[in-house]
């Protein structure tokens, strides 16, 4: 009679592979640093930005080197005079002669100076597609131009961070869902290999009632599996409604005045997606991934006004500059800035040469931006070459891989091992880039909450535990000391015995040689001891 | 943990790899691919392999199979399209679903309140409430006459959906919606009001007309010029945007690998052969198509080896403009020339009525197309439609009388679009949605307007160029219709209608379902199980258990009592003629709980 037990079946096996799991993964791990950096990494965020339609990168961060050569000369010549930007008016960003922004960024120009972002130039894949659909298709799943992948890039990461994935899930454990698309349709870099990894997420208090039904067996027919599918969502939506409201309702209002005047946040749809982003990982929500998306990049006319400084585009970055740096504000405010880092891409850019209808059409690479208190910041590449040779260039030249973003971000940020990137983006390896500050990947930011300062014995799961259990602790810092006892009280082994810094930290207990039965997990620090029961079947 | 890249088949794979392979089986699904493998996690799930095919259906036309055809072909089934087919032979039935209507039956309306003019009632062109204002146009340069422009964009939506609503029997106005996905436009992003009735006028019009005078008309249709820039594409400034989508997404398709297919520089011989195409209206809220020779590229277009190497000469003077794009119209359609190795078995003609069936049938019965479907379904489908002109109404025809349609797969698998769950319901419960003037009548119209834009199928207002996601997105298709975000939408519309009103904007009075005379038009409906097994019938997608219909009758008509006498005589009483307003209240509650039970449940949002 229970609708739930359809979902449940298999909870039991997956999450034992699990915990086999990130035990590979502990065994890598060498020392408790390392395990912390580990534990870190679960709590980090991505929040990825996409620009539908093909933004124009030239037009975005500038290259002044390039005006004289190309840019400046008329259409009929190859360049793009009729739409170019005024080089007195671009933003000029501390350290780069000979790059700059849109006049329009004024915020995402700050960020920029203050260390805050990065961008990455030519970022594109070999054989560019030209179709929209086609190239964000590419994006989104990080295929190969001539490669056809029915899983995301973000899908097959989450998978590889929660193997098990989706069987029973949400858990005690995972609550939450992995990832939130601000929209509600949700992108194809979430699909994992069995289902999308993303809830959608329009309304911050929409309350969600599960009818309680009595749940007609499900047929192995094609309408069988629609009725399965339906009601996993329906499940699904019931389980986590619950976590966003609190959440939302934890951190009710945003706190940064950079988003723009009321009447502009209510103009601009990616400030309204990502204030909510914001309090939802300030109100304690632990996704992941959260995906926003603006529309109307694809400029093809009246990309500008006959003053190059006004028009569509303008309009356009204006939002997305107000946007950003409105969020990082916010997160900065909100003291949680330090477990999120940001990324910015469209599926193309524009064609060097512009169009005579002030517009531009589809074209190659552009450059991806980075938002993040973490980040390294700077230019990672040059200005685009747009005249090697004699001819100036139709497209802007790929200089980095967009799956080099990809893969430096989930080594560094998402802490995948080789293996799983391997994994994850099907045995290709692309050129790492060092995105972040460092010592600042891993940073637990769980650290800066008071409740994770005082010592506990957080959490112990699963138990009874198979092969490992996780241990979830908090500690004030110094000598922390916690010991593997059996029932008699007769130490077994040390877990861990060292000076560690303040905040929550996990750690893996394996049973290892271990006889199946009853032991004690305790933890030790000055004064203060805690017991914990633990089962190994 | 294995990373599921199964589908990472190169494209071209097939087509270069597989001797005899059809290369346009390329999108096709493995079978208990990645669709099935969706809910494997939460049990094995495999179905049947689908060996039926195009051969006429010859078993019985029951109530079920009946219900299948209509559901998939109107927009949600009343009991009265029931009654009316009921004892009718297949052929029958198909052939007046398959009468699409001659003619327009009336324009958009004025309903808007104006700004600025002597009445509010009166807009900027002198169009008052009520009236079409088709043909009257504003003037330009007048913020407070673009309101009114703006405003009678939003009137062609309500007019448009409002045509779905009040449908005959017919497939007609599923077919518009059809090609609307498949030559969208949006009338906000063109907002030019006269542009955008034109081309709802076109689409409708042109329902069962030839793809090539389709996308001939579509080319110079002024709402697309506007939307896919055709109009700023001259001589001096070629953009390709339309010159692009006319062979990814209009006619070509995407269905061979793409580098079988045209290439880059078609898409630019394309754009060049397209300049000159203007509204030629001094007034730009005037819709008046003309070519405009000064603006087109003289030249010769030279296209690549997948169009034959063809020139289409340049032409100059004011039929250029249809010359060559007739020219190019015959060269996209060729069924002579075969294609460049490796699919010199097939013509372009062929690609194309591939593409549009498989568009044809995931659109009306499935999105799933196996090896098996895609020899004994889409391949003779497709032939018919190339046989037939690349006319539309002999596909359906043979798809809704063939034994593959009545496949028991193929049936209750549908996830409905929400045009079907809004309009569907509607319809199936006969709420009554006309007004007496036309203020309130557009307010109720933009009820459902809103509705559906909120589900994701904001009727003329599509994401963007490619049409709804659902249609088209492989793995997941119609899933796509169902999140987190959506699913809450569609329960909450439909409990408003069937509970205690559905808000209408503008005071317009609020839509509910009469409980009561909506039951007595039902074959038995003092007996609850009749009652019950009826409405399922009507409002979900599949059948309930015995034991879950009976557990609901004593949840709901039978309040929680066992006997049915309960209901039958609470309901008797609620009909007969000195009923007190209390029995009728007491009667009306229980359906409320029946109806917010069934329009909850899962299997509301199948058909």
């Amino acid at each position: 009679m229970n609708r739930r037990k359809f979902i449940n079946n298999s909870v039991k096996a997956c999450v034992s592979t699990f915990f086999l799991d990130q035990l590979t993964q502990s065994s890598f791990a060498q020392s408790t640093l390392m395990k912390a950096i580990m534990a870190s990494c679960t709590d980090n965020i991505l929040v990825i930005v996409q620009l539908a339609g093909g933004n124009d990168g030239l037009n975005t961060i500038i290259p002044l080197d390039q005006y004289s050569k190309a840019l400046a000369l008329p259409n009929s010549s190859g360049g793009r005079s009729n739409i170019l930007l005024p080089e007195t008016k671009v933003l000029t960003l501390s350290g780069l002669s000979n790059t700059a922004f849109h006049p329009s960024m004024s915020g995402l120009r700050d960020l920029y100076n203050s260390g805050s972002m990065s961008f990455v130039q030519g970022c594109g894949y070999p054989n560019p597609d030209f179709s929209h659909f086609r190239s964000t298709d590419i994006w989104m799943t990080g295929s190969d131009s001539n490669q056809f992948l029915k899983t995301g890039w973000i899908g097959r990461e989450l998978e590889e961070s929660y193997p098990g994935f989706p069987a029973g899930f949400p858990s005690a454990q995972y609550p939450d869902p992995l990832a939130i698309q601000l929209g509600s349709i949700v992108s194809l870099a979430f699909e994992a290999s069995t289902t999308s990894t993303a809830l959608a997420v329009t309304d911050l208090s929409q309350d969600y009632e599960l009818l309680n039904s009595f749940g007609d067996a499900i047929d192995n027919t094609r309408s069988g599996e629609n009725l399965a599918y339906l009601r996993g969502v329906a499940v699904d939506t019931d389980k986590y409604n619950s976590r966003i409201l609190a959440a939302a309702k934890a951190q009710s209002t945003n706190i940064s005045k950079l988003y723009g005047t009321e009447a502009e946040i209510k103009d601009n749809p990616l400030a309204m997606q990502l204030q909510g982003a914001a309090r939802l990982i300030k109100g304690g929500l632990t996704t992941r991934v959260y995906m926003a998306s603006m529309s109307g990049f694809d400029t093809h006319a009246a990309q500008t006004e006959s003053d190059t400084t006004k028009g569509t585009h303008a309009t356009l970055l204006d939002k997305v500059s107000k946007a950003i740096s409105g969020f990082q504000d916010d997160l900065v405010k909100m003291g949680v800035n330090k477990k999120v880092t940001g990324m910015v891409f469209s599926e193309f850019g524009r064609r060097v040469n512009s169009n005579g209808s002030l517009g531009s059409d589809h074209g190659a690479s552009m450059p991806v931006m980075l938002f993040g208190t973490e980040l390294a910041g700077g230019m990672y590449g040059t200005n685009p070459n747009l005249k090697p040779g004699s001819v100036i260039l139709d497209n802007v030249p790929m200089q980095h891989d967009f799956r080099s973003v990809y893969y430096s971000l989930l080594k560094d940020w998402f802490c995948l091992s080789e293996a799983q990137l391997s994994n994850v983006f099907g045995g290709k390896s692309y050129p790492y880039l060092s995105l972040f500050k460092a010592g600042a990947v891993g940073i637990n930011e769980d650290d800066l909450f008071a409740s994770n300062r005082t010592n506990a014995l957080a959490d112990l799961y699963p138990n009874p535990a198979e092969d490992t259990a996780k241990l979830v602790f908090t500690t004030s810092g110094g000598d922390v000391n916690i010991e593997l006892l059996d029932a008699t009280g007769t130490p077994m082994r040390t877990v861990i015995n060292k000076n560690i810094s303040a905040g929550k930290h996990t750690i893996g207990i394996e049973k290892e040689n271990l006889k199946s039965g009853l032991y004690l997990v305790k933890m030790r620090n000055g004064s203060f001891q805690e017991t914990k029961k633990l089962v190994f079947r | 943990m294995k990373t599921e890249i199964l589908d990472t088949l190169t494209e071209g794979g097939l087509a270069k790899g597989k001797q005899g392979e059809d290369p346009l089986s390329k999108n096709i699904s493995p079978r208990l691919g990645n669709s099935n493998a969706r809910i494997s996690a939460s049990q094995n799930h495999t179905y049947n392999t689908i060996t039926t095919g195009l051969s006429p259906y010859t078993g019985t036309l029951g109530k079920a199979q009946l219900l299948h055809l209509l559901k998939r072909t109107l927009f949600g089934v009343k009991k009265d399209d029931l009654a009316h087919f009921a004892g009718k032979t297949l052929t029958e039935v198909v052939d007046e679903l398959l009468v699409f209507p001659t003619t327009i039956p009336s324009e958009p309306l004025m309903w808007y309140t104006s700004e600025g003019t002597a009445s509010p009632s009166v807009d900027w062109a002198g169009v008052k409430q009520g009236e079409s204002w088709v043909g009257k146009i504003l003037p330009m340069n007048n913020l407070q006459a673009a309101g009114d422009n703006f405003w009678r964009g939003q009137s062609v939506r309500h007019w448009n959906i409002s045509q779905a609503l009040n449908q005959s029997r017919s497939v007609y106005e599923k077919v518009v919606l059809f090609w609307h996905n498949h030559f969208p436009i949006s009338v906000a992003k063109v907002d030019l009001s006269e542009r955008n009735f034109l081309y709802v006028k076109l689409l409708r019009e042109n329902a069962n007309s030839s793809l090539k005078d389709l996308a001939f008309k579509i080319t110079k249709d002024l709402a697309m010029l506007s939307y896919l820039n055709g109009e700023v594409n001259t001589k001096y400034t070629p953009d390709e945007n339309f010159a692009r989508e006319i062979q990814e997404l209009f006619v070509i398709g995407k269905e061979l690998p793409f580098d079988q297919r045209y290439t880059e520089a078609d898409v630019k011989a394309a754009a060049r052969l397209l300049t000159g195409h203007q509204n030629i209206a001094t007034n730009y809220l005037e819709a008046k198509y003309g070519f405009v020779s000064a603006y087109h590229d003289s030249t010769d277009k030279q296209f690549s080896a997948f169009y034959g190497n063809t020139v289409i000469k340049g032409r100059t003077g004011a039929t250029a403009g249809d010359l060559e794009l007739t020219d190019f119209i015959a060269m996209l359609f060729d069924d002579t020339q075969p294609l460049p190795a490796p699919n010199a078995s097939m013509t372009r003609a062929d690609v194309i009525a591939d593409f549009i069936v498989k568009k044809i049938y995931r659109f009306f019965l499935y999105h799933d197309i196996d090896s098996n479907i895609q020899t004994n379904v889409i391949k003779p489908l497709a032939d018919i439609y190339k046989n037939n002109n690349f006319t539309i109404k002999p596909v359906l025809e043979a798809l809704f009388k063939s034994e593959h349609f009545f496949d028991i797969e193929n049936t209750r698998c549908y996830i409905k679009q929400p045009m079907d769950v809004v309009l569907g319901l509607i319809r199936t419960l006969n709420i009554d949605t006309q007004r007496a003037d036309a203020v309130a009548q557009y307010n109720t119209y933009w009820t459902f307007t809103y509705r559906t834009d909120e589900m994701q199928q904001g009727y003329l207002e599509p994401p963007n160029v490619s049409g709804w996601s659902p249609f088209y997105q492989s793995p997941h298709f119609h899933k796509l219709w169902i999140n987190s975000d959506t699913l809450p939408k569609r329960q909450a519309f439909a409990r408003e209608l069937v509970g205690w009103g559905l808000w209408s904007f503008n005071n317009t009075p609020n839509m509910r379902l009469d409980h009561i005379n909506f039951v007595k038009t039902l074959d038995n409906p003092s007996d609850p199980n009749a009652l019950i097994n009826e409405v399922v019938d009507l409002l979900l997608g599949r059948q309930l258990s015995d034991a879950h219909k009976k557990q609901l009758k004593i949840d709901t008509l039978l309040y929680k009592q066992t006997t049915d006498a309960y209901w039958t005589v609470a309901w008797n009483n609620a009909i007969s003629p000195d009923a007190t307003q209390e029995q009728k209240d007491g009667v009306t509650y229980l359906l409320i709980l029946l109806f917010d039970y069934l329009v909850r449940l899962e299997e509301f949002q199948l058909s």
